[in-house]
Formats: structure tokens, C-alpha cells, sequence
């Protein structure tokens, strides 16, 4: 199957992001595609390549790896300008993009899973 | 066929970003051969109350936004009328005419959808 | 239809309001701080047990694990994240944020 995720909450503050990430691990290790990782509103800074946590489990870089193994991984431009995240702060492989890429990944998938507040 | 796309709306407007974004999204996909429904449920109908004005937070007003939708080719609103009744309020409320729905009319237009946005 | 809960039962109104429109059969997971609603004894294990009169109801093991949550509710099932994932492949989600 395909399955698209919707990321709505930014990394540490919340869970949404950890559920999504060991969600997606999951559903890869069951041999199923994910169509596109969204990051929007604060989730855009899951994607905040300058995360750094000491001791802790690094969130931008479980995405950074994720895209690295050819998942889109796509945080929404306007929402990062919105919070002064400029493109040279995106981890590795994480890339902006506009609405069109989420309704793409809605378009695409058989299951669509949004992990939020 | 198109996709089809439930926008969930639960929450109250103002307090958090949701329902701006939520509103936002539906403009953003809807330009994208997505058919897209939305549907208020608890808080989620206070985003359709007449006479907001956020002015004095120096935000920019929600509710009229949602009639203009149907320039983006939204033309089903959905209200789940328990949650209208529950907070005081009546159709003659809203900024729109929306389809009432009950419990059973909530789950079903969200069965018709797959595709589930909440905010 | 699998209804997500995420929110505490005696902080917020998500679980009933999921409640209210899941329809007889939908899968109920309770996920995050959700998973508090399935705590054996709480004040919302009324509302779980009538739950489970009409849906499966299902707790996140590592949520559950995370908060330590040793009692449940008799007939709440306990998924991992690939029980999650199996739910998602047999149910369209609607995520009750």
C-alpha cells in the first residue's frame, strides 16, 4: 500500500512526531511505500537541520534519514517563512515545497495519516 | 475521479492557528483536482459564527472565507447540528448555509471521504 | 473507519465526541495521552467499557509502556506500531485531533 503522513506539530513540544516517525518505520518494515511526508505548520521544524538535542533523540535526523532512503519529505514553505525558517536551515534531503506536494501525496496514497494536537 | 478529501474541523478559531490553516489547505489542494468536503464538528462550528472581528488581535477574520471556498471548487459544508445546539447557536448563526448532519450523517460523509484532514 | 484519540478523557471531550460518531464496529485507538482513557479504575473506565460494547478498542503499546500503565481495562486489545500499521491497512483513519 501507499500511505501519505501529515505532520502538523514541530519536533520535542509534542508527540505527533515521534508517533508519526516509529508509524512510518513500521509501515515501511510491513513492505509498504509512503507516498510523501508533509511537514506542516510547526511540524516544518522537524526539518530544522540544526537540531541538536544532547543525550536525546534527534527528530530532524530520524526525517533526514527517512528522506535519505528516497522518501519525499517535503516542509512547506510559507509555514517556514512564517517562523523564520530559512532554506539553508533544512536538514539534509528535507526539501520545501508548496500545498501542490501534499495534495500530491493525498492524491497518491491508498491511506492517509495525520499526526497532530 | 478525483480524490475525495474531508477537511475535519474541531477547533475553535483565533486560539490556535488550525482553522487559519485548515482554511488555508483547502485553497492550497483545491486548485489540484481534489474533490474536497468540509465538515464542523464541536468547536469546529464556532469558525463559521457571524460577526467575528479579530481586528483588535491584528488578525486577519476566518469565517467569511469559508462561502469564498466555492471559487476553489468547495461547494459541501457540512455541520454537525448537536454541536451547533450544544454551543447556543442555530443555522441563522453561520455566515453560510451548510448542510446539518447528524452523528450518523458525521460518520457517514467521513466514510465517502477516506481521505481525512483534521484540524 | 479507525477514530484516533490522542487526548486524555478527564482533560478534554475528544473521546466522547469520537464516541458519538464512530459507528458500531469502527476500531477505536488510543494513542499518545489517549491511552490514559483505558487506565483500569480512572474515572472514564464507564465510558470505555460502553465502548467496548460496540467497537474494538485498542491502546498504543509503547504509549501505554511510556506512562506506565500496568492496569487496563479487560477487553481493551494492546497493538504495537505494526498492529497500528495493520489497523491503518484494513481501515480508512480519521485522526480526531
Amino acid at each position: 500500500m501507499k500511505i501519505g503522513v501529515l505532520i502538523l506539530e514541530g519536533p520535542y513540544q509534542h508527540e505527533a512526531a515521534d508517533t508519526a516517525y516509529h508509524f512510518i518505520k513500521a509501515a515501511l518494515a510491513r513492505g509498504h511505500q509512503i507516498s510523501g511526508v508533509f511537514l506542516y505548520t510547526d511540524g516544518v521544524n522537524n526539518a530544522n537541520g540544526y537540531i541538536k538535542p544532547p543525550g536525546e533523540r534527534n527528530i530532524a535526523q530520524r526525517f533526514s534519514e527517512l528522506a535519505g532512503q528516497g522518501i519525499d519529505v517535503i516542509a512547506c514553505t510559507a509555514c517556514a517563512r512564517f517562523r523564520g525558517f530559512r532554506p539553508d536551515m533544512l536538514a539534509e534531503n528535507v526539501k520545501l515545497g508548496g500545498l501542490g506536494a501534499l495534495a500530491e501525496y493525498i492524491r497518491e496514497a491508498d491511506r492517509f495519516v495525520t499526526f497532530g494536537d | 475521479m478525483a480524490q475525495k478529501v474531508a477537511v475535519l474541523m474541531r477547533k475553535a478559531p483565533y486560539g490556535s492557528v488550525y482553522t487559519a490553516e485548515g482554511l488555508r489547505s483547502i485553497m492550497g489542494i483545491g486548485v489540484f483536482e481534489l474533490d474536497i468536503s468540509v465538515i464542523f464538528v464541536d468547536d469546529g462550528v464556532y469558525a463559521l459564527v457571524k460577526g467575528q472581528n479579530p481586528a483588535a488581535l491584528d488578525m486577519k477574520p476566518l469565517g467569511d472565507s469559508f462561502p469564498m471556498l466555492s471559487e476553489f471548487g468547495v461547494t459541501r459544508f457540512y455541520v454537525h447540528e448537536p454541536s451547533l445546539r450544544e454551543r447556543g447557536l442555530t443555522p441563522a448563526d453561520l455566515v453560510m448555509e451548510a448542510e446539518l448532519l447528524d452523528d450518523e450523517g458525521v460518520a457517514r460523509a467521513l466514510k465517502e471521504s477516506g481521505v481525512i484532514l483534521p484540524f | 473507519m479507525l477514530y484516533m484519540v490522542n487526548k486524555s478523557p478527564l482533560m478534554y471531550g475528544s473521546l466522547k465526541s469520537a464516541l458519538r460518531i464512530a459507528q458500531a464496529g469502527d476500531p477505536i485507538l488510543l494513542y499518545e495521552d489517549g491511552v490514559y482513557a483505558a487506565a483500569q479504575g480512572a474515572a472514564s473506565e464507564g465510558l470505555i467499557r460502553e465502548a467496548l460494547q460496540r467497537h474494538p478498542v485498542y491502546v498504543l503499546q509503547a504509549d501505554v509502556e511510556a506512562r506506565g500503565l500496568s492496569r487496563l481495562v479487560e477487553g481493551v486489545q494492546t497493538v504495537d506500531y505494526a498492529g497500528f500499521v495493520e489497523l491503518v491497512e484494513q481501515h480508512h483513519v480519521v485522526p480526531w485531533l
